[in-house]
C-alpha cells in the first residue's frame, strides 16, 4: 500500500451488465484536494463509476485505486476513508436529525466524544444546529440534503463522493451547499461529484464529460469551452455529445 | 372514465410487475390445497403404540392383533418384560402404552376378567383423546364377544351427508377461498394505499382533476378482479383435480363473493387511512384480517367449541358468515332462505364498513 | 463491536419512535395468546344434535338422558318426527342427528342387537368424525353397562401428563412457538427489506461496516424483542392458562435460544430474496403457514403420508414445538431431547450460513 499522489486513479475501468456496457475503459486520475466533476446525460455511466469507486460494485475489468487502496481487492480499506452521498438522501426519516448523525458516526467507528465534537463542527457549518432534535420526516428537501452531506462527512473522510447531490433543491440551498463543498476542498478534501447541471459543473476544478460509458474529454471548464469555441459550457457539452453521436451513426 | 381507466391500468401494472408477490399469492392456496388434500388427515391412524404383554398368552396376543388390525395403531414396541410407560413417552417411542397383566388370558377363561391398562401421552391432547376412545372400543368389543351372550351389541349405523368420505379437502376449499379474498383485498389494498401515502404519489394523484370515487374504484377494482380470478382458479382446481363437489349455483356464489370482496376492501381502506407506513399497515392487516379469518371463522376450529366471549367475538369476523355461505352453496346447494342468518349480517357488516371507510378515506384525502 | 452497538441503538430508536409499531410488537403476541389460547381447541364440545325418538320406550329415554348429560353435545331438538331428520342438517341447525327406531327397547330386552342410526353433516370433517365417535361411544357404553354389568372397569384408560385432556395444554405451547416465529422472522425480514427500499442499506454498504456486523446489529434487537415476547407469553401461559411447567428452565431457554436464532436467520433469508416489504411479508407469511401445517402444531406428523413426514424434518418449528411440549408438560430430560436439539441446531446453522452468504453477495 503505497502513498499515492492521487486520490483516485483508474485504468481501463469497465463494467458490463449482460450485453450492456455501462462503463467503457475509463482511465482517469483525480488529484488530492481537487473538485472533480462528472458531467453527462442520465445513463452515461456516472453513477455506476461512483458505485465501483465506493466498493459497491465489482468491475468487470480494469483497475481502480482510491486513496492508494485497490478498490477491487480491499473495498473495506477504501470504505473507511470515503464519504458517499446518493441522490436519494438515504436517511432514517423516522429518527431525529441528531440520531442520524450519531448513528453514522458510530458506524464509521468514531468514539462518543469525537462524534459529539464532529456534530458540533458540522452542524454549525451547515446551519443544522437548530434542527438537531427534529425528526427528519417533514424537513424541507434542502435541509435533508445538508443532513445527508453532514452524515457523509462526519467521519472526516479524505474523499467525498457526491452522486447528483442537488437534485430538487432550490438555488439558495444549492449555493449554501457548494459553499460548504468549497470549504471542504480548501481543507484538503477531494470532492468527486456527478451532475448534469452546467452551473454546478462550473464550480469544479476539472470536469470529465461522459457519454455512453466513455470519457470524451477531461479538462477545466474554461479549457473545454475554449476547445470547442463556445461561450457557454452547456453549448460546449452539447456540441461534444452531438459530434460523438454523429461519428457513431456515420460509422455504422 | 378515461381517468378511471388510467388509475386501474397503473394499479394492474403494479400487481403484474411484482412477480414474486403474485407467485406467492397463487402458490399459497395451491400448496395448502395439496397439503389438505394429501397430507393432512384428520382421522387419526397409525398411532404409535407400545405393548407390555406380561401375560403372553393366546388371548393377549389376540388382543394385540385386534389393536394392530384396527388400523388405528402401529406397534412400535412389543415387550414381555416390564415397560416403563414414562420412559417410553419421554423417549417418544410411542404415544400410547397397552399393558396386559399376567393371567389376563387365564382369568378370561374363568370368566373373571382383570383390567387391561391403556395409557396415553396426553401432551398431545387430541391424539390422546381419540386413542383412548379407539382403545376402549377395541378392548370392550373383545371382552363383549367373550361374555357377550346376554349383552346385545348395538348396531349403530352412521350416514354422512355432503362429504361421505369425510375428506378434509372438501371443507378446506371454501375456507381457502375466504382467506385468499381477505389476503388480496384487505392486505394488498391497505399496503398499496399506505405505500402511495409514504412515497407521496397519492398526493400526486390528488392534485390531478380526479374524483375521490374514481380513485377508490380505480385502485380497488384491479384487486377485486385479481381476487376473483384466483378464487375461480382455486375452485376449478379443487373440483377437477381434487374432486371437490360443487352442487349449488355459481351465480349465487359470485354475488356473495362480491359482497365479501367489498367487505374486505373496505377493511383494507380503513386500515390504510389509520396508518402512516407500509410496515404498520401490513402488521395491522395481518392481525385484524388474516388471523381472525383463519382462527375465528370456523375454518379450522369449530366455533361451537369456543368459550362464550370468543364466540361473541366471532360475530364481527366477516369470514365467519362467508364461510357458511360458500360451504352451503358449494356442498349443500343451500337456498337463500336457509342462509339468511349469514347473508343478512354479512351485508350489514359490508355496508357499515364501506360507508365508514369511504368517509374516512375522503377526510384523510382532504 | 462498537459498530454493532450503534446499529442496535438505531434499531431500538426506530422501533420506539413508531408508537403504532410498538403496540403491535408487544400487543399482538399477548392478545393473540389470549384469543387463540381459547379459540384454538381441538376439543369438540357443544355439538348441536337433534334426537328423533320413534321408540319412546324406557330404554330409549335412558339413552337420551345420556346424551342430555354429556358435555360433548347440546341437544337442540328432541321429538319423534323422522321427517325433520334431514331438515335440521340441511339448515345447519344440527351437525348430527340420532334416530332411535321403533322396537329399539324391545330388541334390547330380547337380546337382539338394537339399531340406532346417526346422520352427520360431513362438511367439517374433523368435527364430524369426532362427534360421530362420541355418539357411538355413548350408545355403546349405554349397552355395556345395561347388559353385561361393568365391563368398562376392565379397561383402564389413563391420560398421562394431562389427565383432564385439556387441549389448551397442547395448544398454548404451540402458540408460543408460533408467536416467536412471527416476531422474529417477520420483523427481521421487514426491517432489512425496508432499509433496502429507502436506500439506507446502500448508504451503510459504503461505510466500513462489515456485513456480519450489519446483520448482527439488525438481528440482536429483534432477538431481544423475541425474548421479551417469549417471557410475556410464558407468563400468560403459566399464570393465566395454568399450563404446567414441569421440566427444566435451562433446557427451555436453550431450545428457545436456538430456535430464536433460527427464526431470525429465516427472516434474514426472506429479506435477501425479496426486494419490497410486501414481498417479504408474503414470503414470511407463506413460511409461517407451511410451518403451522407441517410442524405437528395442529395435525400429528405420524398421521401424514411417509413422504410428507420426511418433509417435516426440514421444518424448524417442528422441533421447537416438540421440545416446548416435552419440557413443559412432560418434564422430559435433556438427554431425551438431543434428537430434537441436533437437527434444530443443524438447520439453524445451515440457514444462517445460507443467508449470510446471500447477504454478502447482495451487498
Amino acid at each position: 500500500m503505497s502513498e499515492s499522489a492521487f486520490a483516485v486513479e483508474t485504468k481501463d475501468l469497465t463494467q458490463r451488465f449482460g450485453r450492456f456496457t455501462a462503463v467503457d475503459r475509463v482511465t482517469m486520475t483525480v488529484a488530492k484536494g481537487e473538485i472533480y466533476g462528472f458531467l453527462g446525460a442520465n445513463g452515461a455511466g456516472k453513477t455506476t463509476t461512483i458505485r465501483i469507486l465506493c466498493g459497491l460494485l465489482r468491475p468487470t475489468s480494469g483497475s481502480a485505486f482510491v486513496n492508494g487502496h485497490d478498490v477491487i481487492r480491499y473495498p473495506e480499506r477504501v470504505k473507511a476513508g470515503i464519504g458517499y452521498m446518493s441522490q436519494k438522501f438515504s436517511l432514517y426519516e423516522d429518527l431525529r436529525v441528531r440520531d442520524n448523525l450519531v448513528f453514522f458516526g458510530g458506524i464509521y467507528g468514531l468514539g462518543r466524544e469525537r462524534i459529539e465534537q464532529r456534530i458540533a463542527e458540522i452542524t454549525s457549518a451547515t446551519g443544522l444546529t437548530e434542527l438537531l432534535t427534529r425528526k427528519v420526516r417533514g424537513l424541507p428537501t434542502g435541509w435533508k440534503q445538508r443532513l445527508a452531506l453532514a452524515c457523509a462527512v462526519l467521519h472526516d473522510p479524505g474523499i467525498i463522493f457526491l452522486d447528483e447531490p442537488t437534485g430538487g433543491v432550490d438555488p439558495v440551498s444549492r449555493r449554501t451547499f457548494w459553499d460548504f463543498i468549497y470549504s471542504l476542498a480548501d481543507a484538503g478534501k477531494t470532492i468527486f461529484v456527478t451532475t448534469h447541471y452546467m452551473d454546478e459543473a462550473e464550480y469544479c476544478h476539472r470536469i470529465a464529460i461522459m457519454y455512453q460509458g466513455r470519457i470524451l474529454m477531461c479538462d477545466s471548464p474554461s479549457a473545454i469551452r475554449e476547445s470547442t469555441g463556445d461561450a457557454l459550457l452547456e453549448d460546449a457539452f452539447i456540441r461534444l455529445i452531438t459530434r460523438e453521436s454523429d461519428t457513431e451513426t456515420g460509422g455504422d | 372514465m378515461q381517468r378511471l381507466r388510467a388509475i386501474m391500468k397503473k394499479e394492474l401494472l403494479h400487481i403484474i410487475r411484482d412477480v414474486r408477490s403474485l407467485t406467492i399469492i397463487f402458490l399459497l392456496p395451491l400448496i395448502m390445497l395439496v397439503l389438505y388434500g394429501y397430507a393432512i388427515r384428520l382421522d387419526l391412524k397409525n398411532i404409535p403404540l407400545a405393548v407390555w404383554d406380561a401375560d403372553n398368552s393366546q388371548e393377549s396376543r389376540e388382543l394385540i392383533r385386534a389393536f394392530t388390525h384396527s388400523g388405528y395403531f402401529t406397534l412400535t414396541l412389543h415387550a414381555i418384560t416390564p415397560v416403563d410407560p414414562l420412559e417410553v413417552f419421554q423417549e417418544r417411542r410411542a404415544k400410547s402404552v397397552l399393558a396386559i397383566p399376567v393371567d389376563y388370558g387365564a382369568r378370561l377363561h374363568d370368566g373373571r376378567a382383570i383390567p387391561v391398562q391403556f395409557l396415553s401421552d396426553a401432551s398431545e391432547s387430541n391424539t390422546a383423546t381419540i386413542a383412548g376412545q379407539y382403545a376402549e372400543q377395541i378392548i370392550l368389543s373383545r371382552l363383549m364377544s367373550r361374555f357377550g351372550t346376554d349383552a346385545p351389541l348395538p348396531d349403530v349405523r352412521a350416514l354422512v351427508l355432503f362429504n361421505p368420505e369425510l375428506e378434509s379437502k372438501v371443507f378446506v376449499v371454501p375456507g381457502l377461498v375466504a382467506i385468499l379474498f381477505m389476503m388480496i383485498c384487505a392486505l394488498m389494498t391497505s399496503i398499496t394505499i399506505a405505500r402511495e401515502k409514504e412515497t407521496g404519489t397519492l398526493e400526486q394523484i390528488l392534485v390531478s382533476p380526479v374524483r375521490t370515487a374514481e380513485i377508490i374504484i380505480g385502485k380497488l377494482f384491479p384487486y377485486m378482479f385479481l381476487a376473483s380470478l384466483i378464487g375461480v382458479v382455486v375452485i376449478l382446481i379443487a373440483i377437477f383435480w381434487f374432486g371437490a363437489p360443487f352442487v349449488g349455483s355459481p351465480l349465487l356464489l359470485a354475488v356473495f363473493s362480491i359482497v365479501y370482496l367489498l367487505c374486505s376492501l373496505a377493511i383494507g381502506i380503513l386500515i390504510s387511512t389509520r396508518v402512516r407506513t407500509v410496515q404498520v399497515a401490513m402488521m395491522a392487516a395481518l392481525v385484524i384480517t388474516m388471523l381472525p379469518s383463519i382462527m375465528l371463522s370456523g375454518f379450522v376450529f369449530p366455533i361451537a367449541s369456543m368459550p362464550l366471549p370468543i364466540r361473541i367475538l366471532t360475530h364481527i369476523v366477516p369470514a365467519r358468515y362467508f364461510l357458511v355461505i360458500i360451504r352451503g352453496i358449494m356442498l349443500k346447494d343451500a337456498s337463500l332462505y336457509l342462509l339468511r342468518f349469514q347473508i343478512l349480517p354479512l351485508c350489514i357488516l359490508t355496508f357499515i364498513l364501506l360507508v365508514v371507510s369511504i368517509r374516512r378515506f375522503r377526510t384523510t384525502l382532504e | 463491536m462498537k459498530r454493532i452497538l450503534h446499529m442496535i441503538r438505531k434499531e431500538f430508536l426506530q422501533i420506539f419512535s413508531d408508537r403504532a409499531m410498538l403496540s403491535i410488537i408487544f400487543g399482538m403476541p399477548i392478545i393473540q395468546l389470549f384469543v387463540l389460547g381459547y379459540a384454538i381447541t381441538t376439543d369438540v364440545t357443544n355439538v348441536a344434535i337433534a334426537i328423533h325418538d320413534m321408540d319412546r320406550s324406557q330404554e330409549s329415554r335412558m339413552l337420551i338422558d345420556r346424551f342430555l348429560n354429556s358435555k360433548w353435545f347440546r341437544v337442540i331438538e328432541y321429538d319423534s318426527d323422522l321427517v325433520r331428520r334431514q331438515a335440521v342438517i340441511d339448515t345447519g341447525d344440527a351437525l348430527l342427528t340420532v334416530s332411535i327406531p321403533e322396537g329399539f327397547g324391545a330388541d334390547a330386552g330380547n337380546g337382539r342387537p338394537p339399531e340406532a342410526s346417526l346422520v352427520i353433516d360431513g362438511v367439517d370433517s374433523n368435527t364430524a368424525l369426532i362427534a360421530a365417535g362420541y355418539a357411538r361411544t355413548i350408545i355403546m357404553r349405554h349397552f355395556q353397562e345395561a347388559g353385561s354389568g361393568d365391563l368398562r372397569d376392565l379397561v383402564r384408560v389413563r391420560a398421562l401428563y394431562n389427565p383432564a385432556l385439556e387441549s389448551r395444554f397442547t395448544i398454548v405451547p404451540g402458540i408460543i412457538a408460533l408467536l416467536m416465529t412471527i416476531v422474529a422472522t417477520l420483523l427481521t425480514a421487514l426491517g432489512l427489506v425496508r432499509e433496502r427500499e429507502i436506500g439506507t442499506l446502500e448508504q451503510l454498504n459504503v461505510t466500513p461496516i462489515h456485513p456480519l456486523q450489519l446483520i448482527l446489529g439488525k438481528i440482536i434487537p429483534f432477538a431481544v424483542l423475541g425474548a421479551i415476547a417469549f417471557g410475556l407469553s410464558m407468563t400468560v401461559a403459566i399464570v393465566w392458562f395454568e399450563v404446567p411447567m414441569t421440566g427444566s428452565w435451562t433446557a427451555l431457554v436453550l431450545f428457545t435460544g436456538v430456535y430464536l436464532l433460527t427464526a431470525l436467520a429465516m427472516g434474514m433469508f426472506v429479506s435477501t430474496v425479496t426486494s419490497t416489504q410486501q414481498q417479504a411479508l408474503f414470503l414470511a407469511w407463506f413460511i409461517l403457514i407451511m410451518s403451522v401445517l407441517m410442524s405437528g402444531f395442529m395435525f400429528p406428523i405420524s398421521n401424514m403420508p411417509l413422504v410428507l413426514q420426511y418433509v417435516t424434518f426440514g421444518i424448524p418449528l417442528r422441533y421447537y414445538i416438540t421440545a416446548l411440549r416435552e419440557i413443559m408438560l412432560k418434564g422430559t430430560e435433556m438427554r431425551y431431547l438431543l434428537d430434537q436439539l441436533m437437527p434444530l441446531s443443524g438447520i439453524c446453522v445451515a440457514i444462517l450460513a445460507i443467508s449470510a452468504g446471500l447477504v454478502h453477495k447482495r451487498s
